[in-house]
């Protein structure tokens, strides 16, 4: 897939390129809003990563002028001036989502596929991962290649959790997805899902608790 | 209290007319009374002639054969005692060498002007004493000189009552001015409205316009400092972790990774000094004189904070989680993240492996509250208030932390008039830190 990272310091860029590289991305590098926008005048992109301060105009100027011209790529926000007030503005000028510096490799590498599975989420209903495919679409759920049975509530939890891989999902959240329309679950049944899940996936990925605040799906490590 | 400007022009008109009126008062008694007295004493001698021929004494008894018209006399013996005349006039001596002596008496509402002689005849020295009337026309004659004195100074006295009531309306401009700045809050920096100023303090206004607009850009110009500064550190810093974290995942670096990773610590603690500065110098009271407040729920900020340190936690072995009840205030969210992000940056860094740390918000007795409660060593009750303190560190603390980090929580819960508790934890282990803002 293709990725374009619009920073104008080489380090930064440099180690966005090398960390993504390992994730199957082809970087194309633009030291300046000018020099992105041309890029992708000239090429088709999956994904866009986007410093805030670029010299000249910064990169919330670009991300206006490339949603003012109906460009719905996805775009990650870099900055260094990662305050509330500064996400926000990111996020209501069409950012789609917004990592303050320094950041973490691995984090990075997190949000950028939520944001490519987001965004092709409605065409590619299969997430492949190292040991487990899950076929959305076909409610299907494979960890080595064998069939592995789930409930309906179970599936609206994994379903929640595959698509935010790598990143946490607030408990909130859950509850409204294994809430039915007449009914409320309460916090307690979303854990026993979740322990259910827990249990039928073993060791094909690893659902973390964050006491109090939510549920993270982590892949893991290579063998 | 410093003197007032209305009690100042009162003292300085009250002196000068206080002597005035003593000066009038004196030009009026030597003008009307002096001479008036000149007259009547003129008169009481004329009478005192008439009288002392008009003297028989006929074996030793002393009669005066025609009154006069004079309002009374009276004659006296050398010893004090009545001989002839009127018992209401006061015996007044006459010393030895004096022929004559004038005094004022006062016989029932009358001011009488006396005078007293010494006469010499066959039966002895005899002390007589004529008096008439005093003029009863003006206030001064009627009160004499200290009743006249008197009447002036009530005049006076209502003269400076008008004059404090003029002052006090004419000092109505600086009160407008006084209650304008005392009602602003101290983060107004707004200029000050002057188009119906009076001449003298338009000046005044325009100087204070003038360092408002002053203090205001100083105060951006110092925020844009800040800004850019956390720019220039935060990228190449944020390359240089990257950087290292590829490296130390290379195979080929695997005979170097010790170095390596002594080396990512140094730049992670380069970070993390860089980071606590840039935000002690925006928690700064003088930067946040104009604070960017807006409803904010602390426990929505908690989650954030708790999330973004799940990791470190796990890579420590720290049970990090969260206890969070909706905590809505008013404030600026940057500066609270920065105050959240301190406590349980604090909390992981003296937490050992194996312990837990909980992040708390909600309302205690209706105030918003966030508290950050560890199992880790605790802080002594005798250095709970230093280590508020800028670069205070613990004795003995491990880690390398700067010392910042509750000079930060400290400020921004002054800023937001909350309260900073340090204290034990839960079960009286460990430490709770805990900031209460007012009730809303």
């Amino acid at each position: 897939m293709r990725l374009l990272i619009v920073e104008d310091d080489d380090i930064v860029a440099d180690a966005v390129a090398r960390v993504l590289a390992g994730e199957h991305w082809a970087a194309t590098r633009a030291a300046s809003a000018e020099s992105a926008l041309a890029a992708l005048a000239a090429e088709e992109f999956d994904l866009a990563v986007v410093d805030v301060g670029l010299p000249g105009s910064d990169g919330l100027t670009l991300l206006r002028r490339l949603r003012g011209a109906g460009k719905t790529l996805p775009t990650l926000v870099l900055t260094a001036r990662c305050t509330l007030a500064d996400r926000v503005k990111a996020l209501d000028l069409g950012a789609d989502d917004f990592l303050g510096k320094p950041f973490e490799p691995a984090e990075l590498a997190a949000r950028c596929r939520a944001l490519v599975r987001r965004a092709h989420g409605a065409l590619d209903r299969v997430i492949k991962m190292r040991r487990m495919t899950v076929d959305l679409a076909g409610r299907r759920l494979q960890i080595d290649a064998t069939d592995v049975e789930l409930t309906a509530r179970e599936w609206l939890v994994l379903e929640c959790l595959v698509r935010r891989v790598g990143l946490i999902v607030s408990k909130e959240r859950l509850l409204q997805a294994v809430s039915a329309p007449d009914q409320d679950a309460s916090a307690n049944a979303v854990e026993v899902h979740v322990s259910r899940l827990r249990a039928k996936l073993g060791c094909a990925a690893t659902i973390r608790t964050l006491r109090g605040l939510g549920y993270r799906l982590e892949e893991p490590g290579p063998p | 209290m410093n003197a007032s400007i209305g009690r100042r022009l009162v003292f300085w008109l009250a002196v000068p007319l206080t002597v005035l009126s003593l000066c009038g008062a004196l030009a009026r008694y030597w003008g009307t009374v002096a001479p008036r007295v000149a007259s009547v004493d003129q008169r009481l001698r004329r009478q005192a002639e008439v009288l002392t021929r008009r003297l028989r004494i006929e074996n030793g008894r002393v009669t005066v054969d025609a009154p006069t018209d004079a309002f009374a006399f009276a004659i006296r013996d050398p010893a004090g005692r009545l001989i002839a005349g009127d018992a209401r006039l006061p015996p007044i001596a006459v010393a030895g060498a004096a022929a004559a002596v004038f005094s004022t008496a006062r016989v029932g509402h009358r001011a009488l002007r006396v005078l007293t002689y010494r006469a010499h005849t066959e039966s002895g020295a005899l002390l007589i004493s004529v008096a008439d009337e005093l003029g009863r026309a003006g206030p001064a004659a009627r009160f004499g000189f200290i009743g006249g004195l008197l009447w002036d100074f009530l005049q006076l006295d209502l003269t400076l009552a008008l004059v404090w009531i003029g002052i006090r309306l004419g000092l109505r401009p600086i009160r407008r001015l006084r209650d304008e700045l005392a009602l602003r809050s101290p983060s107004d920096l707004r200029p000050i409205a002057d188009a119906t100023v009076p001449r003298e303090l338009a000046p005044l206004y325009a100087s204070l316009n003038r360092l408002f607009a002053l203090l205001r850009d100083s105060i951006q110009s110092q925020q844009r400092f800040i800004a850019n500064t956390a720019h220039q550190l935060r990228t190449p810093i944020t390359g240089m972790l990257a950087q290292l974290d590829l490296l130390l995942a290379e195979p080929a670096a695997q005979p170097i990774a010790a170095r390596l990773q002594t080396l990512q610590q140094g730049v992670r603690q380069l970070a993390h000094s860089s980071n606590q500065l840039l935000t002690l110098a925006r928690a700064d009271p003088a930067v946040n004189v104009a604070p960017r407040r807006q409803p904010v729920d602390l426990a929505v900020l908690a989650g954030e904070v708790v999330a973004r340190h799940f990791d470190r936690a796990l890579q420590t072995g720290i049970d990090l989680g969260a206890e969070l009840a909706e905590a809505r205030i008013h404030g600026d969210p940057s500066l609270l993240e920065d105050l959240l992000d301190n406590l349980v940056d604090n909390a992981l860094k003296y937490t050992p492996a194996g312990g837990r740390v909980t992040v708390i918000a909600g309302r205690e007795e209706d105030r918003p509250f966030v508290a950050v409660e560890d199992t880790g060593p605790g802080i002594p009750q005798s250095e709970r208030q230093r280590v508020r303190q800028r670069h205070y560190r613990l004795p003995n603390s491990p880690g390398h932390g700067s010392g910042l980090g509750l000079a930060i929580v400290e400020e921004v819960a002054k800023i937001h008039d909350a309260l900073l508790e340090i204290g034990a934890g839960a079960d009286g282990t460990g430490t709770r830190v805990a900031v209460r803002f007012p009730a809303n």
